[in-house]
């Protein structure tokens, strides 16, 4: 399949839809919030935003390898909109979850989401591919995304630091999610579990927008969001609620790094982003983040790799390639 | 069999069809709300069938409006303050309605004169829409009064001049014979006169944009004479080779853009060229600070922009420069307050 779309092949519609509708037999059962342990002898790999970029996730894909029972791979979030292979991304994705639902993990992020995908490109790209009907299967299934991931290593941390932040057993444990954390101190994992996701946009507030679009900033406290939803959350709230929560760090995406990854708030809040150089533009690298079972951390960055002639957003109604104010 | 390659468009048709970006960006950025103008639709053919830019477009089309608008109405104000009346060239116009929206607004009477100059293809086409909407001839009153000449290139009305050109050729053959036919001169060199050149000096060479400006220069120069340039530049990094690929592939150059990103040394040009003062701003600039933060606030509700960094990186790389020269120091002391004005601190992002 993989050489099909690389070569620019659309796959029969009875095939998306099987992919699709396998991938969400399993995301279905999945909790908004999911939990990995992460035995002796596997990793994790957490990968960042790829905005349909399919070049470059199909070299990253040669970097982490694909998910198998000793690897695992969690995306998370932001597979669709802006790079114009959006549908060869989710799909290979999709595919992968559908074939090793134990192995591949993927987080919603804010642009698995209707008013993203109108103006970003992937409604526009999925219903020139497949079809109407196909788009709303995919704003459905879009719903079943867990929220966040909770990836807990199995064994005690191989270095103590009287700094980390612990599990109640003692391990190291990450909250992956898309965007970040809250308005509010008092949330707990349990609050996130018990979601109700199913069939809802994220909306413009509340916890399920907030996990999607918020941003850490360099200064104490919280602020407002510089996207005008959601809010920008401090080190001294990361640090609070992994504190309350028992949890080492999270691990986010939801921004451009110019390395591809960023070690913010002490060490309590890193983002990865995966898509490099971004809508051709940024000339960023991509990053992704490798997880084993003592919860060590080691990052690995990439570069863009080249791609067909087509340009970001060329399914987008009236498409910004070209265009000039 | 295959049908024949279409032909590549030649580079001339290529530029006249950048008034296409710029007359539905503004077109989308007045369905979407950000905007007001009851021209627009008049000047697109089937306004109603066109889809809406993406946000960032309509944002980055409002900054640039509300600035260029609000040193148009400073021009009239101060002029009206000076108690003589003022006239607008406006070169490269293509579908601007900015002649209508001031003769429907307070200060249409400051205005002597607005001459608007573009290819004769263009000017053509405008020249036909304004016939025949009624929207347009409106303002005229007495529709007798718009008279069209040279084969329908160019269109008179007692204070509005439609004049096809290319102005890449040597002013003193096309401006002087235009501007100051035999039947007399349309412009009045004694009146404070503002020059805008909206996305239009950037398309030909730096010789021929300049020798345009020097010779508005000598002919207006026993008055005041402003200038206002919106145009693109800085566009050797990654952002800009985006912008030039999708511009070269759409058979369009830009001999005339500034390399080096950093706007202050785009007045050094105006300030060679004879102008007294020169400022430049990004639009990012203008958007930060320059802008009422409560129609910024407005706006901000209309869509839902995803991210901020991709606005800001489309935003650096355009520019208003305003240029001014005052010829006698009794005008100057109400003239240099034509500049944008700060409406909000900057603030402190990054």
């Amino acid at each position: 399949m993989l050489e099909w779309f690389k070569s620019g092949k659309s796959l029969p519609k009875r095939y998306v839809w099987e992919i699709v509708l396998g991938a969400y037999e399993h995301f279905s059962k999945e909790e908004s919030l999911v939990d990995v342990d992460v035995e002796d002898g596997v990793t994790i790999d957490v990968i960042g935003d790829v905005h349909g970029q399919f070049y470059d996730l199909l070299h990253l894909y040669s970097l982490t390898g694909e998910p198998s029972d000793k690897h695992y791979l969690l995306m998370n979030g932001d597979l669709v909109d802006r790079g114009s292979w959006s549908i060869e991304v989710i799909l290979t994705a999709f595919a992968y979850k559908w074939l090793y639902p134990k192995f591949m993990y993927i987080n919603r992020g804010n642009h698995e989401a209707k008013d993203m995908n109108s103006t970003y490109g992937f409604e526009g790209e999925a219903k020139h591919k497949h079809g109407d009907q196909t788009y709303k299967l995919f704003a459905h299934v879009f719903t079943t995304l867990p929220l966040a991931t909770l990836v807990s290593a199995t064994k005690p941390p191989n270095v103590k630091n009287s700094k980390d932040i612990l599990s109640p057993e003692g391990r190291k444990r990450f909250f992956i999610v898309h965007g970040g954390l809250f308005s509010k101190d008092e949330v707990t994992l349990e609050d996130i579990r018990k979601i109700d996701r199913v069939g809802k946009q994220p909306g413009t507030s509340g916890l399920m927008c907030e996990l999607l679009w918020t941003d850490p900033q360099e200064m104490p406290g919280r602020g407002p969001s510089k996207r005008g939803v959601g809010i920008a959350f401090g080190p001294d709230v990361t640090k609070r609620w992994c504190t309350l929560n028992g949890v080492s760090g999270i691990i986010r995406s939801h921004e451009v790094r110019q390395d591809g990854y960023q070690i913010e708030h002490d060490g309590l809040c890193t983002t990865v982003f995966s898509a490099p150089n971004y809508v051709d533009q940024a000339g960023n690298k991509g990053a992704f983040i490798r997880i084993d079972s003592t919860g060590h951390q080691e990052y690995s960055q990439f570069e863009a790799k080249p791609h067909p002639p087509i340009k970001p957003m060329a399914y987008v109604q009236g498409g910004l390639g070209n265009m000039m104010m | 069999m295959f049908p024949p390659p279409s032909k590549p468009q030649d580079a001339d048709s290529s530029i006249r069809l950048t008034d296409n970006d710029a007359a539905l960006a503004r077109l989308s950025a007045v369905q979407k709300g950000y905007l007001s103008d009851p021209f627009i639709r008049s000047l697109v053919p089937r306004a109603h069938l066109q889809p809406s830019r993406p946000p960032l477009i309509n944002v980055g089309t409002f900054v640039r409006t509300v600035a260029i608008d609000d040193l148009v109405e400073q021009w009239l104000s101060i002029s009206s303050e000076t108690g003589t009346k003022c006239q607008i060239v406006s070169l490269g116009a293509g579908s601007d309605t900015r002649f209508w929206r001031i003769a429907t607004g307070p200060l249409k009477d400051q205005l002597a004169a607005y001459v608007e100059i573009d290819f004769p293809e263009v000017t053509t086409k405008k020249a036909m829409a304004i016939k025949k909407s009624k929207d347009l001839t409106a303002i005229f009153g007495d529709s007798n009064q718009i008279k069209l000449a040279q084969g329908g290139v160019c269109l008179h009305a007692p204070n509005y001049h439609l004049l096809g050109a290319d102005l890449r050729k040597s002013p003193s053959e096309t401006l002087g014979s235009l501007i100051s036919p035999e039947s007399g001169s349309l412009l009045d060199p004694s009146l404070p006169t503002l020059l805008l050149c909206e996305c239009v000096l950037v398309y030909m060479s730096l010789a021929e944009s300049s020798a345009i400006l020097q010779w508005f220069g000598t002919y207006f120069k026993e008055s005041v004479l402003g200038c206002v340039v919106y145009e693109m530049f800085g566009l050797d990094d990654a952002f800009g080779r985006v912008m030039v690929n999708n511009l070269k592939s759409r058979n369009v150059t830009l001999p005339g853009a500034e390399h080096s990103p950093d706007a202050s040394v785009l007045p050094k040009r105006f300030l060679d060229l004879g102008f007294t003062t020169s400022r430049a701003l990004t639009l990012r600039e203008i958007r930060r600070a320059y802008v009422d933060p409560k129609e910024l606030e407005r706006i901000s509700g209309l869509e839902m922009l995803d991210e901020v960094e991709e606005l800001e990186l489309v935003l650096q790389h355009y520019a208003i420069i305003s240029s001014l020269t005052v010829p006698n120091r009794e005008d100057s002391r109400l003239w240099t307050r034509w500049v944008l004005k700060q409406k909000q601190s900057q603030s402190n992002e990054d």
